[in-house]
């Protein structure tokens, strides 16, 4: 199988990583996430087509989604994807409304029908349309007139949730929304996982190199340099297992299921333990208020539990294979 | 009226900049990109086209270099430009700034262009010189650092870095125009721009097809061979001023300036 991006994948990849670099470096990412600034960039977002690339294929939705994931932007566009991924034809901007009482498992809503409480539902500040997940697997495309917003305490400041009353206005969608929606809405996930775990090993290497102790640098100590091994090894083998799912999503159907929820689990996986260990290797610092690690380690822990956590994908493999 | 780019493709940035010993000229290996310069000059032709004052019916990306330069130029399509030429023979390999410029000239002579656009420099060989080279052999007139064009009657208004302050220059058409970083803030491609890209009109010239002179381009008949290399010498070691009592430490700083006459 061929790994390698084709040319235009990797353009998409560069524009991605340039805009993101530009429009959210690490300070601006603070201010709208911890100081409350406003993000103005949807405008933009739009010009540059990334809420349609669910149109283009999901190979290049995972590289867009890794460089989201890897510059923390606090864009409503993965809550976006996902709407558009369930509801293709979604007009303006959309979120999804997937969690109530029935926990989170996906297909466990108690919701009859587009009226109730949802969530942990990601970006509904400013969206036009909700995707509201009922009782039964199915789907509803619901406008924002009917719904009430509340903010919510969110684990990831970059990423704002809040609890969404629905009065019971909307239209039910056809499909199996658990089938390729839910599969890809999962990779796209995942893709942003890889993307935190790529700058965090990053940031880590580079400070191992930096800092010194005993005047050497830290990561000149096996201790150190073995932890940032094995966060390049999951890193690597999460972005593999990522492209493998977004490929087979278009292009090998069969495949697409086992790909999906493996890539899911070991990202999800991946993306907190490297953070975690990033945690080690920047020793005090990398506790401190001030320092980004903090950001990087919630949004990991958040996207962990987004879509399905690790054990649930484990478990929708076992139950399909043993 | 015609505007042609000249592009090209470079190193990413990320990637050190090493000249081969054996062969005297720069290592281009690996991944690449469009020269980030080369982006402002088609932002500023863009924005002529849109700017409506002048009548711009095409805007055409130029480079040259071997099949993997075509990179660049699906980049300035992306951006806007609205078709292509890729100038690619082994016969210009390790050609020098003569040799690249005569060889850009003579494509773009066949375009008869009313304005030529390019980046100030390369983010590899960083010589600065290629447009000056190119319009000498166009005749035009040239101005290089252009950081702002307005359109005055037929001709450009431009401002151009100087070494201190600006020149504000008026130049006629047809010209060549080199621009800095600083004229714009270039546009990113689109997802459908990029994804279309391949689809506008490429055509690939040989040297032959542009009517190159065989004698005037390539390695051997550069007119500069680099001979000797050295690494660059080490810097040297910094001062480091401890932080014991505040005040002292910023007397320390202020005198450190002072006596290298960096404070006004």
């Amino acid at each position: 199988m061929n790994f390698e991006l084709t040319e235009d994948q990797r353009e998409i990849k560069r524009t991605a990583r340039d805009w993101l670099a530009a429009r959210y470096p690490i300070a601006r990412v603070r201010e709208i996430a911890l100081d409350g600034a406003a993000d103005d960039t949807w405008d933009e977002v739009v010009e540059l087509g990334w809420p349609e690339i669910t149109d283009f294929g999901m190979v290049e939705l995972a590289v867009v989604a890794e460089e989201l994931g890897a510059s923390l932007a606090p864009t409503p566009l993965a809550s976006h994807w996902a709407a558009r991924l369930l509801h293709p034809e979604l007009e303006g901007r959309g979120t999804v409304a997937m969690w109530d009482e029935g926990g989170t498992d996906p297909a466990a809503s108690t919701m009859d029908g587009p009226a109730g409480t949802k969530i942990a539902v990601p970006a509904a500040e400013g969206a036009d349309v909700f995707i509201v997940t009922a009782s039964g697997g199915r789907h509803f495309a619901v406008p924002s007139s009917a719904a009430t917003v509340e903010p919510a305490r969110a684990l990831d400041p970059t990423r704002p949730l809040s609890t969404v009353t629905f009065d019971g206005a909307g239209e039910e969608l056809s499909g199996d929304h658990f089938g390729r929606a839910w599969h890809a809405i999962a990779v796209a996930a995942a893709a942003e996982s890889v993307g935190v775990a790529a700058r965090v090993t990053a940031m880590s290497v580079q400070y191992a190199k930096e800092r010194k102790q005993f005047d050497r640098p830290i990561g000149s100590y096996q201790a150190v340099s073995h932890a940032c091994a094995q966060m390049f090894l999951e890193t690597e083998g999460a972005r593999n297992v990522v492209l493998w799912a977004a490929w087979a999503l278009d292009h090998d159907p069969d495949a697409a299921f086992m790909a999906a929820n493996s890539a899911k689990a070991y990202a999800s996986d991946a993306a907190v333990n490297v953070c975690r260990s990033a945690l080690q290797v920047h020793g005090g610092i990398g506790f401190t208020w001030e320092h980004d690690l903090h950001l990087f380690l919630k949004r990991a822990e958040a996207n962990a539990r987004a879509f399905g956590d690790s054990t649930w994908h484990r478990e929708q493999v076992a139950a399909a294979h043993l | 009226m015609k505007i042609c780019v000249l592009v090209k493709s470079v190193p990413e940035a990320g990637v050190t900049k090493r000249i081969n010993p054996s062969t005297g000229r720069l290592e281009r290996g690996g991944e690449t990109r469009d020269n980030p310069f080369d982006t402002h000059a088609i932002e500023a032709a863009m924005q002529l086209k849109e700017g409506g004052e002048l009548q711009v019916d095409e805007i055409v990306a130029v480079t040259m270099g071997p099949e993997a330069a075509a990179k660049a130029l699906r980049k300035a399509v992306s951006l806007g430009a609205d078709r292509s030429i890729h100038l690619s023979d082994e016969a210009l390999a390790g050609s020098d700034v003569n040799g690249t410029g005569y060889a850009l000239a003579r494509v773009l002579a066949t375009e008869s262009p009313d304005l030529v656009l390019l980046g100030q420099q390369s983010d590899d060989g960083e010589c600065y010189t290629i447009g000056a080279v190119v319009a000498d052999h166009l005749q035009m007139p040239s101005l290089t650092q252009v950081i702002k064009i307005d359109v005055e009657g037929g001709a450009l208004r431009c401002e151009r870095q100087a070494e201190y302050g600006y020149d504000t220059v008026s130049i006629p058409l047809p010209a060549v125009i080199s621009v800095g970083d600083a004229i714009n803030e270039p546009r990113y491609p689109s997802l459908k721009a990029i994804m279309g890209a391949k689809k506008k009109p490429l055509e690939t010239k040989s040297a032959a097809d542009a009517g190159i002179e065989a004698d005037r381009v390539g390695y051997d008949h550069a007119r500069a061979h680099c001979a000797e290399f050295a690494e660059p010498p080490a810097k040297a070691a910094g001062q480091i001023i401890e932080d014991e009592d505040t005040s002292e430490t910023v007397e320390k700083i202020v005198a450190w300036l002072d006596e290298r006459k960096l404070l006004a």
